[in-house]
């Protein structure tokens, strides 16, 4: 369906987007996943239209769009802060896209309440933008977009300016109503959270670079880089070298730990790594393989478990556990060789 | 203006206007031949060898002398703007007592208020024949004025205050009541007391928007023309008074012209600098919960001396003018025995009627009909082209960072001077103003674009790029979102701005006394020419025509107010 190959951008000289490739298939949720300033937005923006690329082009089922002005495009954009038509009502707003198609008025009608429908809007249609609520213009902004039936659908960062509560909501009524309708989705967002539940695919933007693609469970269980690992808020990353293969033998200020998992080109004895050590990984033991000695550095209450800092040395790790620990006390843990993972050194 | 995406470059426009260039085709011709034009022939002028001579024939210490004393007044006029216009600020940015908007928007009223009318208001206040010099002959039985104010500095610098102290308290009362109230509070909890805080916090962050604002008020007072003729008596001529005196009375235009381009230079000194403090702004947060009532003795002992100083300044002779315009003091022309006194409408239905059959004279209703057809014309210019440049200067574009300062250039140059350059450029064959009446509405678009400028520019610029954005996905092509999103989000700002036009069109004296033709007088001439003459019926007349004038510009501050809250202090 829609093809974006190599897409560079730069802002004030300096690039931003270097060469970015993606597609989005059928009926697919697609988010794009990175830190803010990453031109995550602008890449959306140039998919819509509104902005140009500086080279590389965006191909709808195959042909290219690139000189297709963006009124003529057929997508539909969320944007973050919903860019609602102030001067115009519930129903104007939402009937703007298809007035703009030349629909007749009585259909135009039907599809309004319709899609009013679909994000539990009725009877908002003849409410002023300006007098709704921050949940409320979310979903008028969503039905704005979904009123023409775009080909495609796009969101910006559309949960921002929501509060915790509102957020998973609508994040579970978008995911309902993106299944229901199979329209194909981009979902522009920083919070992982939102993408993993939202996306049928992640893909990570780092500095401009498409650092990995894949299913959210993937890109978790294994990240490709150091980045992508702090990025998804896994900071047990620990530097080593290799000491020896078969099984994988790394060398860390925790001891030699047996690693199950690589994500490196190649491995050798004497190569550099940054060690990812999930929390899913540790356990309290005794003994076995990988077996830690430290203390209890600090116990963090989290309602169902509770989040323990380790420390060993002077490298401390985090983990989940519903075990009940005291801070201070001496303990061992054993770290899962199956799930430790090496990946590529971390350039500081 | 909103900027929605943090981490976002300003993004070109989707809705591609005709291009920048297009947009500032009329306007910029406009600005060509009606402003550089008439001021090119006035340097011209000022190069040319008659100068010489004309300067021979004047006195260089008189030149001296009026530039002296126009600073001088202008000066002495501004601080004591500040001196009242100060502590209004304060009282209007952080008390809230009853009566209040009411008040805001009368002490409005005198800024919009044509010079003319400002004049007729002093007159008629401290004026021979003001109410005040009559109550006292009444009390203390004198049979002539005992207040000989009139042509006096005195009454210059007295409607110099009144004209331009909504500017201060505009101008720095927003700034004061949006200041981050908890920076103060910072302040004092940190150990300052009350004085030491605004001295050390308020003061230096409302430095800036005092000085911008003691700066147009000087500009007003330094280019001051209709106040000064009227008020300030033969001595007292300001540089803006003696290049009409040169040019109309002694026709000597290369003086006149020598004394434009001094007073060019002053005035575009002033404004380069008041645009360079423009830049520079206080920073602020809105906020809601800062007024209070005042609490204590002493701030309603503040408040209240605040409040009725500004209704003596601002609203009293307005409320003079007015009662004046009905009540008959004198003996008409040609009356015998007991004069006749009380109330009266006499002077307005004379308006309607011509009473001499002079081929000169032309009744009163004339003049307003000629009044309301400028003005509309003069709407129709500024308005549009006013609006063109204003969508041209939100373009992204390295030219509007001087085209911006250019389109400004008509507010610093004095109304005379333009008029006089009318008549250097354009009185002459074929083209005389005698068969080209549209001259007058055109120098009065010159003086009221800026306006709309500034009325227009902000209001475009609100419009956040992401609602053309939103249009354009959904479909609308360029010229539909200008449709749709923006023409309707600017069309009170176009009110405004008419309304402003129509204003500024009506009030108009400096340049409309060079350009208006005998017979076609507009409603100010038509009260400076009753003025001048005498007699009680001649100044009812005045006085009946200025209520006029002063009611309709009282409606278009309502308006203005009603459409904008924030219009008024912008300019």
């Amino acid at each position: 369906m829609l093809e974006v190959k190599n897409i560079t951008k730069s802002y004030e000289g300096k690039p931003l987007l270097k060469g970015l490739s993606f597609t989005v298939e059928k009926g697919q949720t697609v988010c794009l996943l990175g830190a803010s300033g990453s031109g995550k937005s602008t890449l959306l923006r140039i998919i819509a239209g509104i902005e140009t690329q500086e080279s590389g082009s965006v191909l709808w089922d195959g042909r290219d769009i690139s000189q297709v002005p963006v009124h003529e495009r057929g997508f539909g954009l969320m944007f973050q802060d919903y860019a609602l038509f102030p001067h115009r009502n519930v129903f104007d707003n939402v009937a703007f896209g298809l007035k703009m198609k030349g629909i007749s008025h009585e259909d135009a009608r039907r599809r309004v309440n319709e899609v009013l429908e679909m994000v539990s809007m009725t009877g908002f249609s003849r409410r002023k933008v300006t007098d709704l609520s921050g949940g409320e213009q979310q979903r008028v902004a969503l039905a704005r977009a979904l009123a023409p039936n775009p080909k495609l659908l796009m969101f910006d960062e559309p949960l921002g300016a929501l509060d915790r509560t509102l957020r998973e909501q609508v994040l579970h009524d978008l995911r309902d109503l993106l299944h229901a309708t199979h329209i194909p989705a981009i979902y522009v967002t920083h919070d992982q959270e939102e993408a993993f539940s939202i996306g049928h695919k992640v893909i990570l933007t780092n500095e401009g670079v498409i650092v990995q693609q894949g299913k959210p469970e993937e890109v978790y269980k294994q990240p490709a880089t150091a980045w992508v690992a702090r990025f998804l808020g896994q900071d047990n990353l620990v530097a080593g070298v290799v000491k020896g293969m078969d099984p994988v033998i790394v060398s860390t200020p925790l001891g030699d730990l047996q690693v199950g998992r690589s994500c490196c080109d190649e491995l050798h004895p004497g190569c550099e790594v940054t060690l990812l050590i999930p929390p899913s990984s540790i356990q309290p033991a005794v003994e076995g393989i990988n077996v830690v000695p430290g203390r209890v550095e600090d116990v963090i209450f989290k309602g169902q478990v509770n989040q323990v800092v380790f420390r060993s040395g002077d490298f401390s790790l985090q983990f989940a556990s519903t075990s009940a620990f005291t801070e201070g006390e001496t303990i061992q843990i054993s770290l899962d060789p199956r799930e430790l993972l090496c990946l590529e050194k971390e350039s500081m | 203006m909103r900027q929605s995406y943090g981490d976002q470059e300003p993004v070109k426009l989707p809705a591609k206007l005709p291009s920048s260039l297009w947009l500032w085709l009329l306007p910029a011709v406009f600005l060509l031949v009606f402003f550089f034009q008439p001021l090119a022939a006035i340097f011209g002028r000022v190069g040319n060898q008659t100068i010489v001579e004309g300067i021979r024939g004047f006195n260089i210490a008189r030149i001296g002398q009026t530039l002296g004393f126009t600073f001088y007044q202008a000066l002495l006029s501004m601080l004591l703007t500040l001196v009242l216009g100060l502590p209004a600020a304060y009282v209007f940015a952080r008390f809230d007592f009853p009566g209040k908007k009411l008040l805001r928007t009368l002490t409005t009223i005198p800024f919009i208020l044509p010079t003319v009318v400002v004049a007729a208001s002093i007159n008629t206040l401290i004026g021979p024949n003001g109410w005040l010099n009559m109550l006292l002959m009444r009390l203390f039985s004198l049979d002539t004025a005992p207040i000989q104010f009139i042509n006096s500095l005195g009454a210059i610098l007295v409607a110099h205050v009144f004209y331009n102290l909504s500017v201060v308290i505009r101008l720095v009362g927003t700034a004061w009541a949006q200041l981050d109230n908890r920076l103060v509070q910072a302040a004092r909890v940190l150990g300052a007391s009350s004085r030491k805080a605004f001295l050390e916090i308020s003061l230096p962050l409302l430095a800036p928007v005092i000085l911008s604002a003691s700066m147009l008020v000087f500009m007003f007072d330094f280019t001051s023309f209709g106040v000064v003729l009227l008020l300030g008596g033969p001595q007292n001529a300001t540089l803006e008074v003696e290049i009409y005196s040169q040019a109309m009375y002694f026709l000597n235009l290369p003086m006149a012209g020598a004394l434009s381009v001094i007073q060019l230079a002053v005035t575009f000194l002033i404004m380069l600098v008041y645009t360079r403090l423009g830049k520079k702004s206080t920073s602020t947060r809105p906020q809601a919960d800062t007024l209070r009532r005042p609490a204590s003795k002493q701030a309603k002992a503040f408040v209240a001396v605040i409040v009725i100083a500004l209704v003596v300044a601002q609203v009293l002779p307005l409320v003079s003018l007015a009662s004046r315009s009905f009540t008959r003091l004198e003996a008409a022309r040609g009356e015998r025995g007991e004069v006749q006194t009380g109330l009266t409408l006499d002077y307005y239905r004379q308006l309607f009627v011509n009473q001499r059959q002079s081929i000169f004279y032309v009744p009163p209703a004339t003049a307003i009909r000629n009044s309301v057809y400028f003005g509309l014309i003069t709407v129709l210019i500024a308005t549009s082209l006013g609006t063109l440049a204003a969508f041209a200067l939100n373009k992204p574009g390295k030219a509007n960072r001087w085209m911006d300062p250019v389109m400004m250039l008509p507010m610093g140059t004095s109304a005379v001077t333009l008029g006089l350059g009318f008549i250097l450029v354009f009185n002459k064959p074929p083209i005389d103003l005698r068969t080209f009446p549209i001259l007058l509405p055109i120098a009065h678009s010159l003086v009221a674009m800026p306006f709309v400028i500034r009325t227009m520019k902000p209001a475009i610029a609100s419009i956040p790029a992401n609602i053309r954005q939103a249009a354009a996905v959904l479909g609308a092509s360029p010229l539909r979102v200008w449709r749709e999103v923006d023409l309707p989000l600017i069309s009170r700002a176009v009110a405004v701005s008419a309304l402003f036009s129509f204003t500024i069109s009506l009030g108009e004296f400096g340049a409309t006394s060079f350009l208006t033709r005998p017979e076609m007088p507009t409603i100010p001439v038509a009260i400076y020419r009753y003025l001048s003459q005498p007699g009680a019926a001649n100044y009812g007349q005045a006085m009946a025509m200025a209520t006029i004038l002063m009611l309709v510009c009282a409606l278009a501050v309502l308006l203005i107010e009603w459409l904008d809250s924030s219009a008024l202090l912008r300019n």
